[in-house]
């Protein structure tokens, strides 16, 4: 089994033009060269190559690129450049699809603009929003928010405008108009200046992107790194068909097989994915569930115990599947396909990112095969079995039983409670759609850096 | 009654409207020439306003009566102009001016006659952390000789020197920043003369500083509350007139709280609230011409009719103190704007708010329901007079109300988050809140609120050195002041308690077996340990009655009688119960003192009420009172200070004087 060691290396042409020019040729200001440098980027990826030459002329971008690729570095840089040149409170408005991304984001610029003092501020649901209205009102150089909340602000906080804005960035546009965004879109375009350069990133390019493209960009320049539709060339891709009813056991296998790697693996719903994590864990695996279930808290803490090391098992629900910036999955695992073939890409992006190697492993049943062939047809190329002996898969199946039945006791146990402590929780806990734990934690991070700060 | 009430609006009348005679020039020449360029441009403004409610200013009488209805009728703009500014300074109010150029003129000689540069200087600044921790480590203790006030410590930027400030009211008031127009309708109102007392309070009010009075009489209210007043209402006028002035301007500066109201004044009663609000409202600028519920305030805070006076034979400082609607639940909002002040106003529209602790308590609700203290959030200056009859009444809502002050607000509450101060975002508004405390006697909880001041510009305390009450002590009367061991604030109360059953009470069981001759009055403060000695004298199986603030009327006049008739040895009073009601209890014969008042003129009201024997023979009246190092405040002013000193040294424990 040819098992690709992730090398550090470039290999091929394109990854050697990469190492020919670095962000100072690109004309970025020193300071930035610096705090990438101190980020660990060496060199300008794909993305951030293409993109920056034109957002240092100050033009319109739209990017098309796969997540992974240095997509947020590519629009931050430009945009710290520029506010570098003229300072002002409130210069760039990032809208992300979700919380975690818009978290991350604004991490990110953080961190490049740690040199330079930059100021950011989140606005995402969840949270008080006396306590961002504050936030706001400090004058952030820049703020990431969730379209929903970013429209809250506009309409009801006093005296929060974005009227003097400089940069919109709208980051996973095809999601933010799958999951209904529109209207607050609208909103968020409307509220913001005309005389405005605008940045729209997506992973695809669907129609509707498109509309928005032709509504809030002028004279954009298109930046496209990969090619329709394409996973990138270090992927493996694999499938496994497998009867339904040992799709754990070949789980297991497949799991056992590749055991050290960072892996995710994807389902379909939240149980399924509770229901895996219980049974991998049972079966002394490093496992954490991520799906929309849990509260905000609990995500940022799996995402994070995950990110950190702590588990190298991530199951996820396609909450999973963009954005979230996870750079060293080894192994992607599809539990269950994607509904949506365009999700699939999404999935398999997780790994093989930023020039690092990687394996994506698809299980699939007698009763997904139509789906899968849509798969193949998309990516126009036909995958290669996963090697697993029949024989030696079966002999996992009283372990694997075993640890189903538990699995399935443990939700059940679970169900239960919530049924009965279920009212009194949600009144107790989530009063007003904010979420305690949540609160705390942002609470947390920002005396965190009330403290950096003063040092 | 009635008259008393009619004299008060009478008085109200000559003062605080500026009752102009008519719209003639001799009343605006004396401001213009006073004010010059600034002056004269205002004076135009004045005499079309007065124009316009021409109607009103010839029968002056009628406004007290109602008045918000002449201007009403009259003058509809003016009504306009004024809710316009309401919308939280957002609309130039001088929209409705016929000249847009001449406003502007106006803006420009108006910003120069109501800036104030102590408020500028602190709060009027983008204070980051760093510079308020810069500052709070720059104070450094100073020892000040006050004229009126003594001696007193101060917490100042090192270098800074009291204030030395000339007698004459317009040359002290300007060199303390004082508007002009405040200074003329002060020496107007108060004379052209301050007593030194006002002076150094004007000096040290006026810079921002935190500052605790601990020896302000009762009489002395008369001199400093308009003091505070005309720190109240500088406070106001400035930060009005500035937002008004910013409002203006393409883009408004971070200039505000979260929410409206910037000043608090915490009184005990009615009575207090309406002496502080005829201050006020007497050294108003003239550009105020009228104040809306104002006869509604003036019937509610005045003396309620048919309410029982004071009796004539309570002593002096009680009737000064209680005198008058003795209501300790009360609030009030105060609404400035261009041209007017508005009197219950709800909290969110105030500037100012003038209220008891329980009033405020009431107010915010109880910690099991919502509570709604956002407005308390951008409190600027807290006015505390009368701090020690506030711990006579309930030093708990008093110091819940602090824990509330300058916190992040919960709600949006309409604040414009633009214009919100950086300081005020970063939470710290407590360090830039000015708290004043005038107190009658100097109190542990009053300094410990002043030690833990965060104000950055710095705290000043005055330090009164008494020199004892024992002179006033009738003669021939054998005092004996026990001092027991306790170090420990924690476990001092148990520690008194064992000194009184081993070193008191012996005596006062012995002194009991003489009869009649045997009563004692055993005064015990605090109602915690009145609690404790009920239980031991209980235990013990020693006959006694007890007045404490709780008991009811019936059972106190039986208390009382009881002991007057001898049936029963000793009665149980507390401070409260005194400091509210002044019982004139007769009987004893002996006095025991649990622990040391914190009013030191009880100790000799109390044993002016002791029994003398009537014969050479008797055993003479005495007094016997246990004291501890940690009661060095009270002992100080029942003792003075050099005995006090002494007595707390001495290897000695028992000290008689006789």
């Amino acid at each position: 089994m040819a098992e690709p060691a992730p090398s550090p290396e470039p290999v091929d042409a394109e990854s050697r033009q990469e190492a020919e020019v670095s962000f100072e040729q690109l004309g970025l200001n020193e300071s930035l060269c610096k705090a990438c440098a101190n980020m660990g980027f060496k060199h300008p990826s794909a993305i951030q190559r293409e993109a920056l030459p034109w957002g240092l002329q100050g033009r319109d971008i739209i990017g098309l690129a796969e997540t992974g690729s240095g997509k947020t570095a590519a629009f931050a840089l430009p945009i710290l450049h520029k506010l570098m040149e003229k300072p002002q409170p409130l210069f760039a408005l990032v809208v992300s699809p979700t919380r975690e991304l818009a978290f991350q984001i604004g991490e990110q610029f953080e961190a490049l603009g740690s040199l330079i003092g930059v100021k950011c501020a989140v606005a995402v649901g969840g949270v008080d929003m006396v306590q961002q209205a504050i936030m706001l009102a400090k004058k952030p150089h820049v703020v990431v928010g969730t379209p929903g909340r970013l429209v809250d602000h506009l309409q009801n906080t006093k005296g929060f405008s974005v009227r003097g804005l400089k940069f919109l960035v709208l980051d996973e546009a095809d999601k933010l108009l799958n999951m209904d965004f529109e209207k607050e879109l609208d909103i968020i375009l409307q509220a913001s200046p005309k005389e405005r350069n605008t940045y729209l990133f997506s992973a695809t390019m669907t129609s509707k992107v498109k509309k928005l493209k032709r509504a809030c960009l002028s004279n954009p320049v298109k930046v496209e790194v990969s090619s329709k539709y394409a996973t990138v060339k270090q992927l493996i891709q694999q499938y496994m068909f497998v009867p339904a009813k040992h799709k754990d056991c070949y789980l297991t296998y497949v799991c056992n097989e590749l055991a050290g790697h960072s892996a995710i693996i994807f389902a379909a719903t939240c149980a399924t994915v509770q229901r895996i994590a219980l049974m991998l864990r049972s079966l002394g695996f490093p496992a954490i569930p991520l799906h929309g279930q849990l509260s905000q808290a609990k995500r940022l803490a799996s995402l994070n115990k995950f990110k950190a090391g702590e588990r190298s098992i991530l199951i996820a629900t396609d909450v999973a599947s963009r954005g979230l910036d996870i750079p060293s999955v080894d192994l992607v695992i599809n539990y269950e396909l994607p509904a949506n073939s365009k999700d699939y890409i999404h999935r398999v992006g997780r790994t093989a990112r930023a020039g690092r190697a990687g394996r994506a492993v698809t299980i699939v049943s007698q009763y997904d095969v139509e789906l899968y062939q849509r798969i193949e047809h998309m990516l126009g190329q036909k995958l290669d079995e996963f090697p697993a002996p029949q024989d030696e898969v079966l002999l996992l199946m009283q372990r694997v039983g075993e640890a189903q039945r538990l699995a399935a006791m443990d939700m059940r146990e679970k169900e239960s409670k919530k049924r009965v402590g279920g009212k009194r929780m949600r009144d107790g806990g989530e009063e007003d759609g904010t979420d305690p734990d949540l609160q705390r934690m942002i609470v947390q991070a920002s005396k965190k850096k009330g403290a950096r700060g003063r040092k | 009654m009635a008259d008393r009430y009619s004299r008060l609006l009478s008085l109200l009348e000559a003062t605080a409207t500026p009752a102009p005679k008519s719209s003639t020039a001799s009343n605006d020449a004396g401001i213009g020439a006073d004010q010059g360029e600034g002056g004269a441009k205002r004076t135009k403004r004045r005499r079309r306003h007065d124009s316009s409610v021409a109607t009103t200013a010839s029968e002056p009488t009628h406004r007290s009566e109602s008045v918000r209805s002449p201007d009403v009728d009259a003058a509809p703009n003016g009504e306009a102009e004024e809710e316009d500014d309401a919308a939280a300074g957002g609309e130039a109010e001088e929209e409705d001016e016929q000249h847009a150029d001449e406003a502007a003129g106006e803006a420009e000689s108006d910003a120069a006659a109501w800036v104030s540069k102590p408020y500028e200087a602190h709060f009027n600044v983008e204070w980051t952390t760093d510079q308020l921790d810069e500052r709070e480590k720059e104070l450094q203790e100073a020892r000040w000789k006050l004229p009126g006030l003594g001696d007193a410590v101060a917490m100042v930027p090192s270098g800074t020197a009291a204030p030395e400030l000339p007698s004459a009211a317009e040359a002290c008031l300007a060199s303390c920043h004082v508007l002009p127009s405040l200074r003329e309708r002060w020496s107007a109102r108060h004379g052209a003369k301050l007593t030194p007392q006002q002076r150094s309070m004007v000096g040290l009010v006026s810079t921002y500083r935190d500052v605790l009075h601990c020896d302000a009489s009762l009489h002395a209210y008369s001199e400093l509350l308009p003091v505070l007043a005309l720190h109240a209402v500088q406070h106001l006028v400035v930060s009005r007139r500035m937002l008004q002035r910013h409002a203006k301007r393409e883009a408004p500066p971070q200039d505000q709280g979260f929410t409206r109201p910037t000043v608090l004044v915490v009184l005990p009663f009615r009575a207090q609230a309406l002496a502080f609000m005829q201050a006020l409202l007497s050294l108003l600028p003239t550009a105020y011409e009228q104040v809306e519920n104002k006869a509604r305030f003036f019937r509610e805070f005045g003396e309620e009719e048919g309410a029982a006076q004071v009796p004539a034979a309570k002593p002096e400082d009680y009737k000064l103190l209680f005198a008058g609607n003795n209501d300790d639940c009360f609030k009030c909002g105060v609404r400035v704007t261009r041209k007017s002040l508005k009197l219950y106003s709800s909290f969110y529209q105030s500037d100012l708010v003038i209220a008891s602790p329980l009033g405020l308590r009431v107010a915010l609700g109880d910690g099991a329901k919502k509570r709604d203290v956002d407005w308390l959030s951008s409190i600027e200056v807290l006015l505390v007079p009368y701090a020690d009859v506030l711990l006579m009444q309930n030093w708990a809502h008093f110091s819940e109300l602090l824990d509330a002050l300058n916190q992040l607000p919960t709600q949006q509450r309409d604040t414009d988050f633009s214009r919100v101060r950086s300081w005020f975002l970063d939470g710290a508004a407590p360090r830039l809140r000015q708290t004043v405390l005038l107190s009658a006697h100097p109190a542990a909880e009053l300094h410990a609120l002043l030690r833990t001041s965060r104000n950055v510009a710095g705290r000043v305390r005055t330090r009164a050195s008494y020199a004892g009450l024992l002179a006033k002590v009738p003669p021939a009367l054998r005092q004996l002041f026990v001092r027991f061991a306790a170090d420990d604030p924690a476990t001092a109360a148990d520690a008194r308690l064992d000194a009184f059953r081993d070193r008191l009470l012996p005596s006062l069981l012995s002194s009991f077996s003489a009869g009649p001759e045997g009563r004692t009055l055993l005064f015990v403060p605090s109602y915690f340990d009145f609690v404790r000695v009920r239980e031991l004298l209980t235990a013990e199986g020693v006959p006694f009655v007890a007045i404490s603030e709780y008991t009811p009327t019936k059972q106190v006049s039986r208390a009382r009688s009881a002991m007057q008739n001898g049936t029963v040895p000793l009665l149980l009073y507390t401070e409260r119960a005194h400091f509210f009601r002044r019982h004139k209890l007769s009987g004893a014969r002996h006095l025991a003192v649990y622990s040391l008042p914190s009013y030191a003129s009880f100790y000799v009201e109390l044993l002016r009420m002791l029994e003398r024997p009537q014969s050479e023979h008797g055993t003479g009246s005495t007094c016997a009172a246990l004291f501890s190092r940690l009661d060095l405040l009270q002992l100080q002013q029942l003792v003075g200070d050099d005995r006090a000193r002494r007595m707390l040294s001495s290897d000695e424990t028992s000290f008689l004087f006789c």
